[in-house]
């Protein structure tokens, strides 16, 4: 085969993979067609003159959209709906946050919704294929050295729940080799390991000895119990398990105490581009947001209590 | 000839109707076989019917309200098999150049290519194109990453199914090409591609109904396919069992469509070889 053929055949490659980059844009309606238009201010042409167009915030304001990473696994926190759009508590306080963000800027930047799955967004090095998290990651110190934390917009309490018909009543009895059931890359996993890097002088030891087998989200460890998989108990987010329990799943929490609670904040890419302006923008939005109620306001319509202050 | 023209005509209506006895007999035996074989498969699906109604509750409402969104994982999952099985053709047909060429450094990169590809589990290269490449400054969006992960795989199984199909044309076909007075690659590309090219579609085939299964792998970079969306849609309300048996019966009718087609093609690529054979 000559040199020519050769270098024809490349060039075949070459378009039919310039066509799949193409194809990733407009066959993939499902990251495309939730868009949603988030402010309603007037837009503004250009940017405000001090952003380095370089910057994180720099390249938002040029596209006229923020690409917002979401797991819609974890209601009431982020779930899809069957027209494709997403809801919860983190998709309200993105939208809020967007649209306080247009207000500030005078600009009508609008969220492209991205669900890649949780355990590749706290991965980081996200390569810019998201601008942000905000998607209930809690603080850790390991996180924080792939991702920049803005300041917490509320503060995650991990549960206890176990099986209805279970005869465990405390804590105590956790310890000694019993099974767990959690989410992977979760802080409750890190938790159930004794990975997990915060400070919260009220955390519950994690129990000795533990069992522990790490589903793809908590969803599944509930579904497993309700299927009749043995699990001595399931950590998760206490919001979470307080819903499954409203929605009849057959778990009840082991106790009310909080087996630790961490702040939780939106999250951006240490290793992309610089991120200093817009992290600056997104601490003023959630003090205003703490300020005037709005995330209490949030946190009572979808979790059915305040979560947004920091237990004493 | 020892028998009158009478006599043949008697034997030949005698034989006409043996033969027409033996024919209906078989039919008979064939219809027959048809039909238990297709009592069969009623029995099992509805055993398995039975018994997904008897352990998973299925919620009408919710299934109707939740199939459009998960149908249209659909197009995306075909979308993903089909560029990705171009893409393995493309890489199979160059991979299987290099496996049969005498370069050693042409030889040498096709043979690491089928080594690595086939040596590595699918998943993990599509999550390794997806973390890895950025950190070349080549940032690939989820569909096009999944895309490139399964057309290198499957291009390196093809490969070696290539490989076999270009070594499977008798060595005569290029004589004769070149006795015609064709160069080495106007024999390679006109005669030989063409035949090698009939000997593989059916591998083709059955490598495209896999893909459209091992797609749903592409949900673990959040491409928004069949089975993401199946996911996505049972978990809220804790009722995946029935968004993925949902999902299941989809990729099941997808793959019963396609092997109807691949015997149609597999039919008419072959009526060359069955008018051969009867000569």
């Amino acid at each position: 085969m000559s040199l020519r053929s050769r270098l024809s055949l490349l060039g075949a490659i070459a378009i039919l993979v310039a066509a799949c980059g193409g194809g990733g844009a407009t066959q993939a309606p499902a990251s495309a067609e939730p868009t949603q238009a988030a402010g309603s201010t007037e837009p503004t042409e250009a940017p405000p003159a001090t952003v380095n167009p370089d910057s994180l915030l720099g390249k938002i304001l040029a596209a006229g959209k923020i690409r917002i990473s979401t797991d819609p696994n974890y209601a009431p926190f982020s779930s899809v709906k069957p027209d494709g759009t997403y809801e919860g508590f983190d998709t309200a306080v993105a939208e809020e946050t967007v649209k306080r963000l247009n207000e500030k800027l005078g600009t009508s930047i609008t969220i492209q919704w991205e669900t890649p799955g949780w355990d590749l967004i706290t991965a980081g090095s996200w390569g810019g294929r998201w601008d942000v998290s905000i998607g209930s990651m809690s603080v850790t110190e390991t996180r924080a050295k792939v991702v920049d934390f803005a300041d917490p917009y509320y503060f995650d309490g991990g549960g206890i729940a176990v099986p209805k018909d279970s005869t465990l009543t405390s804590l105590d009895e956790l310890n000694g080799g019993k099974t767990f059931c959690v989410g992977a890359s979760t802080t409750y996993e890190q938790w159930l390991n004794q990975t997990l890097e915060i400070i919260d002088p009220a955390m519950i030891p994690p129990p000795t000895d533990p069992q522990v087998t790490a589903l793809p989200t908590d969803n599944e460890c509930i579904q497993a119990v309700a299927a009749g998989r043995k699990f001595d108990a399931i950590v998760a987010n206490k919001n979470g398990l307080e819903s499954a329990i409203e929605k009849g799943q057959p778990i009840k929490l082991l106790v009310d105490q909080p087996t630790f609670t961490v702040s939780v904040s939106f999250a951006l890419d240490k290793s992309g581009p610089a991120t200093g302006e817009l992290l600056e923008l997104f601490n003023e939005i959630v003090a205003d947001m703490h300020a005037d109620g709005t995330l209490k306001a949030l946190s009572e319509k979808w979790l059915g209590e305040d979560v947004t202050t920091k237990p004493s | 000839m020892g028998f009158g023209y009478g006599s043949s005509l008697a034997a030949r209506a005698a034989n006409q109707q043996l033969g027409d006895e033996i024919l209906r007999v078989e039919q008979q035996r064939s219809r027959s076989w048809r039909v238990r074989f297709i009592a069969m498969w009623l029995a099992i699906v509805a055993g398995l019917v039975a018994f997904v109604a008897l352990t998973v509750r299925v919620d009408a409402d919710f299934i109707n309200g939740w199939a459009p969104f998960i149908l249209a994982g659909v197009p995306v999952t075909l979308f993903i098999s089909a560029v990705s099985i171009a893409l393995a053709i493309v890489l199979a047909t160059l991979g299987a150049l290099g496996r049969l060429s005498r370069n050693p450094f042409v030889n040498g990169a096709a043979s690491f290519y089928v080594s690595f590809f086939r040596g590595t589990p699918l998943i993990l290269q599509i999550l390794f194109l997806f973390l890895a490449l950025p950190q070349a400054g080549i940032v690939l969006d989820p569909l096009p990453t999944a895309v490139l992960a399964l057309g290198m795989n499957y291009g390196a199984y093809m490969t070696e199914i290539f490989r076999a199909g270009i070594q499977a044309v008798p060595h005569g076909q290029v004589e004769a090409a070149h006795s015609l007075g064709m160069d080495g690659r106007t024999a390679f590309i006109r005669v030989v591609l063409p035949q090698a090219f009939r000997i593989v579609i059916p591998a083709i085939g059955n490598d495209f109904i896999a893909m459209l299964k091992d797609s749903a792998l592409a949900y673990t970079v959040g491409v928004q396919e069949l089975l993401w969306r199946a996911q996505a849609a049972g978990r809220p309300t804790f009722q995946s069992m029935q968004t993925l048996l949902v999902a299941a019966l989809v990729y099941w009718i997808m793959t019963i469509l396609f092997s109807v087609l691949q015997n149609k093609l597999e039919g008419r690529m072959s009526i060359g070889d069955r008018a051969r054979s009867i000569q």
